[in-house]
């Protein structure tokens, strides 16, 4: 077993309830049997979850509900009733996960096994963020860069709440183009969410994700992320190295399984390789039809060789569109307010190319690893041939953490990663034209 | 947060005063076509957090009698309550398919926004900026009075008892108002003068052997027909000849 693989210490795992202006800790190191932490590019907050084993001597009843004030399991005694506060610190042979200055809320939690001498307790978790967002009612007028809307909105509904919602201004990038719009009285996470597929960073380079990671809130291109340079690389490989406690071990991947490999019908129906779109200006009543086609070369940037786009006779998708012809103008002129021509063709494309060929991996634990980081992954060749045996020069390459899970077991910690690629080959593309 | 009230898509807001195109357009050219702004709530704040100037222009609906055969403004000026839908997935771009009914007995109402919003208030059915000229601005002002000239009179009348009249009288016919538009209630005595004047019904057979056979064409009668018509509504006006007509028709 690799070093990164064995059980993990939890320095500190501490469940906070505010009991009439209490504060009530409960120390759960030696209750935790299995603990998993959740980042996703697809999700605006972190999310986890939390078994316990309670034997009945963790909190004492409030003389509310008994007058003898006994002690008892978690569950009852404190008890759960939601929006308690996990402190935790996670230490594996690579990193830890720090979460003792923005603690988890407790969402809900279960006790799916019972009896007399013990219970098992399962929380669910999710980040401050999430309950921030919730809270939210977005009323505004929002106008200008995109990026800039999107900070102006975090720091007005999250970051000016509480101190532990962090922000790197940095993570937030700014977009090409320009969009106005109003809140309409949604969350700051739909709102935000939907800005991204609106959103481009250069010609022909649209589609953004919003996330949070253990760093905080990010809003960043598919076409950044892809171009970051891989933060670590794993093998596969049926052989481990001899030493026990060597670091080589710590990134070998454990098991690899193909989720999908492309599924043409789907990208036909979704118009990724031809599509039509038409646009409706209700100012001058103009109609106008555009094919827009996926050829090779046509992504800016790919984490492999160039994709390949296969041979389409004709569109296989419509897209209507009306102008917004300066509707939150205050004067009655106006002109397009951000263009779908520059982004909707191109976003829906971008998004299911990034997305075709999708890869679970299970890896010892690296607590390092975020949500749209990216990894090298070098998977061997199979081949008969008595030349020099070495990588798979089409499935190895870089890879874009899509999904990420930390376990934590007694006896193991791993990581599970689902990871996106757009193309084949070992080598990256830029297109800069 | 959600809100679960009109089905999804579906809107009921209150236009804003003085957030119309007639007011707010410099130039015609400028405007799309009678836009307002509509303030919604669920949707919108009810106090100043966003202004009327924030909120989105909303396309309006017309009935298809606004077509190109006749063509009409809207009737939106601000405090009406509507009802419409999004053309977009955001919900950004209103489109007004109607008005709600108003109850116009007169109670505590604005003539304008308070910091920026109705705050949903009835608003006055005369409220906001006066428009000049009732729409646009725009245009300088006539110098005379409306009226036709020899040439429009001659154009109009062409083809129509050509010969019978010259063009001094036909001038004059028309400077008189008493040409142009008699009394609809003197003419009126006089048809039922004329009425009581026929002699009483005889009984007998009126024999029409000795009249002259029609020689006219179908195409001839029609348009004499038309010359004849267009020749007292020149007299008595048009509103009176198909007032007229209907009553005769009713009777």
């Amino acid at each position: 077993m690799a070093k990164a693989s064995a059980a993990s210490k939890y320095s500190e795992i501490t469940l906070i309830k505010d009991r009439d202006g209490e504060e009530i800790n409960v120390q759960l190191e030696g209750k935790t049997v299995e603990f998993n932490y959740y980042e996703s590019i697809r999700s605006p907050n972190i999310t986890a979850n939390l078994m316990i084993i309670d034997t009945g001597f963790s909190a004492r009843y409030s003389k509310e509900f008994d007058r003898q004030e006994r002690t008892g399991s978690i569950y009852s005694a404190l008890p759960l009733t939601g929006n308690e506060k996990l402190r935790f610190i996670i230490e594996s042979s690579l990193g830890q996960l720090n979460f003792t200055n923005r603690p988890l809320f407790v969402n809900g939690s279960t006790s799916p096994d019972q009896n007399s001498q013990r219970e098992a307790i399962l929380l669910s978790l999710f980040s401050e963020g999430a309950k921030l967002n919730s809270e939210s009612t977005v009323l505004r007028k929002y106008g200008g860069n995109i990026g800039e809307s999107v900070k102006n909105i975090l720091n007005e509904f999250l970051i000016q709440k509480s101190e532990s919602v962090r922000l790197n201004p940095n993570n937030i990038q700014s977009t090409a183009n320009a969009y106005n719009f109003v809140g309409n009285s949604k969350s700051a996470f739909e709102i935000i969410c939907n800005l991204g597929s609106k959103s481009i960073a250069q010609k022909d380079s649209a589609g953004f994700f919003f996330f949070e990671t253990k760093d905080g809130f990010n809003f960043k291109s598919i076409d950044d992320l892809i171009s970051k340079d891989s933060s670590y690389e794993y093998y596969k490989s049926e052989v481990l190295n001899q030493n026990m406690s060597d670091v080589g071990n710590d990134y070998k991947i454990l098991s690899h399984h193909v989720r999908k490999n492309q599924n043409l019908l789907n990208a036909l129906n979704a118009g990724v390789f031809l599509s039509r779109n038409i646009y409706f200006n209700p100012k001058t009543f103009e109609e106008t039809e555009l094919l827009y086609e996926f050829s090779d070369g046509k992504l800016v940037k790919s984490l492999g060789k160039s994709a390949e786009a296969p041979e389409v006779n004709g569109y296989t998708k419509t897209h209507y569109n009306i102008l917004d012809i300066g509707t939150l103008e205050e004067t009655v002129k106006g002109n397009d307010n951000n263009d779908p021509k520059d982004y909707q063709a191109q976003a829906a494309m971008r998004y299911n190319i990034l997305f075709s060929q999708l890869v679970d991996i299970q890896i010892p634990c690296n607590p390092n690893l975020k949500a749209g980081d990216t990894i090298d992954c070098y998977f061997e060749i199979i081949t008969q041939s008595k030349k020099e045996q070495g990588h798979d020069p089409v499935q190895s390459g870089k890879y874009l953490i899509v999904d990420l899970c930390h376990h934590f077991e007694p006896t193991r910690s791993i990581t599970s990663l689902t990871l996106a690629r757009d193309s084949y080959g070992l080598y990256t593309t830029k297109n800069e034209s | 947060m959600k809100s679960a009230s009109l089905p999804q898509g579906f809107f009921l807001g209150q236009i804003p005063p003085n957030w119309n195109e007639y007011v707010r357009a410099s130039s015609w050219q400028d405007a799309h076509n009678n836009r307002v702004k509509v303030r919604i709530p669920g949707k919108h704040s009810k106090s100043g957090e966003i202004p009327d100037k924030d909120l989105p222009w909303a396309i309006v609906e017309q009935s298809t009698s606004s077509g190109n055969l006749n063509g009409s403004s809207v009737g939106l000026w601000g405090g009406e309550w509507v009802t419409g839908y999004f053309l977009d997935k955001d919900e950004q771009i209103p489109v007004i398919t109607g008005v709600l009914g108003v109850n116009t007995i007169e109670d505590e109402k604005l003539d304008a926004s308070i910091g920026g919003s109705t705050q949903f208030k009835p608003v006055k059915r005369f409220n906001g900026f006066v428009a000049k000229l009732y729409q646009m601005r725009g245009g300088s002002k006539p110098k005379e009075s409306a009226g036709m000239d020899k040439e429009t009179i001659k154009k109009a009348t062409k083809g129509m008892g050509e010969g019978s009249k010259s063009d001094a009288e036909l001038q004059e016919m028309f400077n008189n108002p008493n040409m142009r538009r008699s009394d609809p209630e003197e003419l009126e005595r006089e048809q039922l003068a004329r009425i009581r004047s026929l002699p009483e019904p005889t009984g007998d057979v009126i024999d029409l052997s000795d009249t002259e056979p029609e020689t006219r064409t179908l195409a001839q009668i029609q348009a004499d027909s038309a010359a004849r018509e267009q020749r007292i509504i020149n007299q008595i006006g048009e509103e009176e000849y198909y007032r007229r007509q209907r009553e005769r028709l009713n009777r």
